[in-house]
């Protein structure tokens, strides 16, 4: 894959707790992340996914190790948490899996409030929060409050605001866990568009392995490191289909990637 | 965008509450405030309003306003004759109770110069000032008395001749304007036996009562600059005391009203104490409602200061709002308050002040909270 290369997570250790206490969440990882890739981050609970999105997505500073956006070290375990504050606002976006939008925010103004805080003129502001929530199919329910959304419109609002300040990363931790399997394939799909058509690069922490035709990459994670690293083949097509039994997932079908050899 | 404002018109129905029971508080402080006000004025009124320069009261006192005073009747003629002196009156009041149309009430009588004082000073609405000096008085509104009206005081029916509204005395009582001859006679009246005591009394030299006394001298000068000099020539005599309108201000505000003074900033204090609480854990439990969406909106990158205005905001609101709602409630039930509830401009404006001050200070344990909260915690 020849795009560029936007996140470089390089090595990176994440401890908490010291002495007899201390927990080693993460354990020398080494990540990368193209623009237009979707990525994947499989694993079961407690195998340091969120502890990954914490660290790659600049809310949290590594215990070792370093952070590259655009091959420049923006964080490492020095790093000032507030001095991330700016780069995060302008270059990530963040999904969750229950959306997390303002409650007495109505779906425009949870779009607009991130540009706001961007310094972004209200109106201009408003404009682009149009404009999104159009594109993601909500714009009929712009002046809804989100508790009168249902959870498909909740996330699209959600992705409508993580797209607010164009970021060239967006993390989505768990984004179709409340969702049904057509809502769930619905935001999954909308991930894959945005890494086409704008060459956003999208992390997916996940479980659900029932989009897993739309990912470029899978990262497998255990007890804090990458056990395991899977690339598509050209052949395999998103939209295919398959019903294997594997840790990852019932859909997962070895034979259409190919594992990656991992750094030792 | 105002986040405030967005979190109120969500929360509105629990921000108006808040902001009812805050208005409710300031109502009541500024109930008590103007209570206060209410009580100084009546207070006063006769100090500030009866247009005497000097007060001579009983030596060793500090007259009439804070203990009892007793001036022989005819002291004002002694001080007529000082130089300097324009004008005496002769000054008596006192509380008592009686009887009219099968009710009981209380008035304080008051005894007017007549015919150098008619009240021609007092704010009558209705009727006329004294045209006698015998049987004829002016009542205040808050007696109950109309014009016409026949009122036995005394061994006497006296007639209401006239009319006076916020004429009352320190414990909210009407007062009842009499010549001070008539008043002096109301004061002297007693039952047959104390009558028939009085004449046993009478035959023993020493046990005679004093003529006829009342409770000071009103002194108006000639020029302001004889004031000193009549003072300096009356306090020399010895059996009397002389006080200046000023001191006779002072006295009543720092001594008969000076515990009713600490009761009422106690209260005060303790009401804005009280509000802060009630501001202070309604911010706090709205900021632990929204320490997902503050985590949030630090997430998306906003600076620890919008946060703070947000909930400094929201507590300002509040006491903006209560504040209105205190008033209203004010101008609304005070009116019919028994006693005359004073609300002026100056107290209103630094009970607005203190408010919001209080409004403000109390949202520090929510901001605190709120400082506390880290972007990490969308995650957990």
């Amino acid at each position: 894959m020849s795009a560029e290369v936007i996140l470089l997570v390089e090595n990176a250790y994440k401890t908490y707790g010291t002495g007899a206490q201390e927990v080693r969440a993460m354990n020398g990882v080494t990540v990368e992340h193209r623009a237009g890739e979707v990525l994947a981050i499989f694993g079961p609970s407690g195998s340091g996914k969120t502890t990954f999105l914490m660290i790659a997505g600049l809310i949290d500073v590594p215990s070792s190790g370093r952070i590259r956006y655009y091959g420049e070290v923006v964080a490492s375990p020095t790093t000032e948490l507030n001095l991330l504050r700016k780069f995060r606002q302008e270059h990530i976006g963040f999904v969750f899996q229950r959306y997390n939008l303002i409650p007495f925010l109505t779906a425009l103004e949870n779009v607009q409030v991130a540009m706001e805080l961007c310094d972004i003129s209200k109106n201009a502001a408003m404009e682009r929060a149009w404009r999104l929530l159009n594109r993601l199919n909500v714009a009929h329910r712009a002046n809804s409050l989100p508790q009168q959304l249902s959870g498909g419109e909740q996330q699209r609002v959600a992705i409508a605001r993580a797209l607010a300040n164009q970021p060239a990363l967006i993390f989505a931790d768990e984004p179709t866990g409340a969702l049904d399997s057509v809502h769930g394939r619905q935001v999954m799909a909308l991930f894959r568009e945005l890494a086409d058509t704008e060459g956003v690069a999208v992390c997916v922490v996940t479980h659900d392995p029932r989009s897993i035709d739309l990912f470029d990459r899978i990262i497998e994670m255990s007890d804090g490191r990458v056990v395991q690293e899977y690339r598509r083949h050209e052949s395999y097509q998103h939209g295919d289909r398959f019903d294997p039994h594997n840790t990852i997932g019932p859909l997962f079908k070895p034979e259409n990637w190919h594992a990656t050899e991992l750094p030792k | 965008m105002n986040l405030a404002w967005k979190d109120i018109r969500f929360n509105r129905v629990k921000f108006m509450l808040t902001a009812v029971g805050v208005g409710a508080m300031i109502a009541a402080t500024i109930g008590i405030i103007g209570l206060y006000r209410g009580i100084v004025h009546e207070a006063l009124l006769m100090i500030l309003e009866g247009g005497a320069d000097l007060w001579v009261v009983q030596g060793n006192t500090y007259g009439p306003f804070s203990e009892m005073s007793r001036v022989s009747g005819t002291l004002d003629r002694r001080v007529e004759g000082v130089p300097g002196v324009k004008n005496v009156r002769r000054f008596l009041q006192y509380s008592r109770q009686f009887d009219f149309n099968g009710r009981r009430f209380g008035m304080s009588i008051t005894g007017l110069d007549y015919p150098q004082d008619t009240g021609n000073w007092l704010p009558l609405v209705a009727g006329r000032t004294l045209g006698t000096g015998h049987y004829e008085a002016i009542a205040d509104v808050v007696t109950g008395l109309v014009l016409g009206d026949k009122i036995r005081l005394g061994p006497d029916d006296f007639t209401i001749v006239g009319i006076t509204r916020g004429q009352v005395d320190v414990a909210g009582d009407g007062l009842l304007y009499v010549s001070i001859a008539d008043a002096l006679t109301i004061d002297r009246h007693a039952p047959s036996e104390a009558v028939l005591l009085g004449r046993i009394a009478r035959s023993k030299p020493d046990l005679l009562p004093p003529g006829r006394p009342v409770s000071a001298i009103l002194i108006t000068t000639r020029y302001t600059r004889d004031i000193a000099s009549v003072r300096d020539v009356i306090e020399k005599w010895g059996d009397v005391r002389v006080f200046s309108q000023a001191e006779q201000v002072e006295i009543m505000l720092n001594g008969r009203l000076y515990k009713l003074r600490l009761q009422i900033l106690a209260f005060v204090i303790t009401m804005l104490a009280v509000t802060a609480g009630v501001v202070s854990v309604a911010v706090y439990a709205s900021v632990l409602e929204k320490t997902h969406s503050i985590a949030m909106l630090k997430l998306m990158g906003a600076h620890n200061r919008i946060i703070v205005r947000m909930i400094v905001q929201n507590a300002i609101l509040i006491g903006l709002f209560g504040f209105a709602i205190g008033l209203s409630i004010a101008q609304l039930i005070y009116p019919h308050f028994p006693r005359n509830v004073l609300i002026n401009w100056d107290d209103l404006g630094f009970l607005f002040i203190t408010a919001i001050a209080v409004c403000t200070f109390s949202s520090c344990l929510g901001i605190a909270k709120a400082l506390s909260v880290k972007p990490q915690e969308i995650l957990a």
